[in-house]
């Protein structure tokens, strides 16, 4: 299973966002069973938004429940303006940020063990030599030098990398989320890709 | 995909990693039950943490309020009670006739017995315990002193109160 898919055109009304607001209203009302549904609809894209803001899975795991318990107690001030999703994304990235704000200094990592398909992963194959004797060292590697790099980046860049190249979020469902324009989305993306990829030029030569 | 996509080709294959990192396994079987219980407890805290905090700022009120709610017959006709009581008084304060003799019959001793306005007998006091250095005109038998209060004990004056008068007669 590969972590939070990326999200094609999530602001479109779908049934799925229709369905949501369904829920919302039974959950405003009190029905945890309504709520409960919700949270395991976005549970897993909430977390990996969480955990490759933060690379620590403690850490993440606080601020996913952290953020679906906000949103729960903030569920009043819902006007649905926008889908029940963007809105519980955007609680989530400010939580998510403000975290990382408090927390600069003190930055630890807590990586997740990579999936048995990442050796089937056309993407990687081509990074990875299927020679070498010691793969899967280099995979873990390659995995902790990336978390590094990302931490590099300030909250504001980080978390438009995050949202866009490994999310997939649209510029525009971001410039939402954060509360910005998409031309502000594509400059961050644009300065936090060319810092990674300063950062990370050995591995990105080795191709 | 734009050419600025394409210059970042290979760091977009490098970030396809992350999309592999998983949590441990089951983490998220039971993910919503944590939260559900984090908010029925943060909500369980919220109630009991006020209704606490009430009770510790204001305990009079607090007992007050529980009495109200467990016997609200009895509150009331004490509340009843007390509007009568004052009423009343009201009612006989604002009464006239009834509050001008009483007044008269209390201050009528003191007419006679509290007058401050005793000058010969202060005059004469001073005059036999042989009291030195005092200025002639306090010596004079037959002046008129009248006994007012001092003026002010700390410096600045009052101006509702004036210093003492000497008439001489």
């Amino acid at each position: 299973m590969i972590m939070a898919e990326p999200a094609t055109n999530i602001e479109a009304e779908t049934p799925a966002t229709a369905d949501d607001m369904s829920l919302v209203s039974r959950s405003r009302r009190g029905e945890m069973a309504a709520y409960d549904e919700l949270v395991r609809r976005y549970q897993e894209r909430i977390y990996a938004t969480m955990y490759h803001m933060t690379s620590n899975h403690e850490d993440a795991n606080d601020l996913a429940q952290e953020s679906f318990i906000k949103a729960y107690q903030a569920l009043k001030t819902f006007k649905g303006d926008s889908s029940f999703y963007t809105w519980l994304y955007r609680i989530a990235v400010n939580k998510a940020i403000n975290f990382i704000k408090q927390r600069r200094n003190r930055i630890s990592m807590s990586l997740n063990d990579l999936d048995v398909q990442v050796e089937h992963d056309p993407d990687l194959v081509a990074l990875i030599s299927h020679k070498t004797p010691r793969r899967e060292a280099g995979l873990a590697e390659l995995q902790e030098k990336l978390n590094a790099a990302i931490l590099k980046l300030s909250e504001q860049h980080r978390a438009v990398v995050v949202l866009h190249d490994i999310q997939g979020l649209p510029h525009e469902e971001i410039a939402e989320t954060m509360g910005c324009n998409v031309g502000t989305v594509r400059s961050r993306l644009f300065y936090a890709r060319q810092q990674l990829q300063g950062l990370l030029a050995e591995y990105l030569e080795k191709k | 995909m734009s050419e600025n996509d394409n210059n970042f080709e290979a760091l977009r294959q490098l970030l396809a990693l992350k999309k592999h990192e998983m949590p441990p396994p089951g983490y998220f079987e039971d993910f919503s039950a944590r939260v559900g219980r984090r908010i029925r407890t943060l909500d369980e805290y919220d109630s009991r943490s006020t209704n606490e905090q009430f009770q510790e700022t204001s305990p009079w009120l607090y007992r007050f309020l529980e009495l109200v709610q467990a016997r609200p017959a009895l509150v009331g006709m004490g509340t009843v009670g007390a509007f009568v009581l004052l009423a009343a008084g009201i009612v006989l304060v604002n009464r006239p006739e009834a509050a001008a003799p009483q007044l008269a019959t209390s201050l009528a001793p003191m007419d006679s017995s509290s007058s401050l306005d005793m000058p010969q007998t202060i005059a004469s006091a001073d005059f036999a315990a042989g009291v030195s250095n005092v200025d002639e005109a306090s010596l004079t038998t037959g002046t008129n002193v009248s006994l007012q209060p001092v003026a002010s004990m700390f410096g600045s004056g009052n101006s509702l109160l004036q210093p003492a008068s000497f008439n001489g007669n």
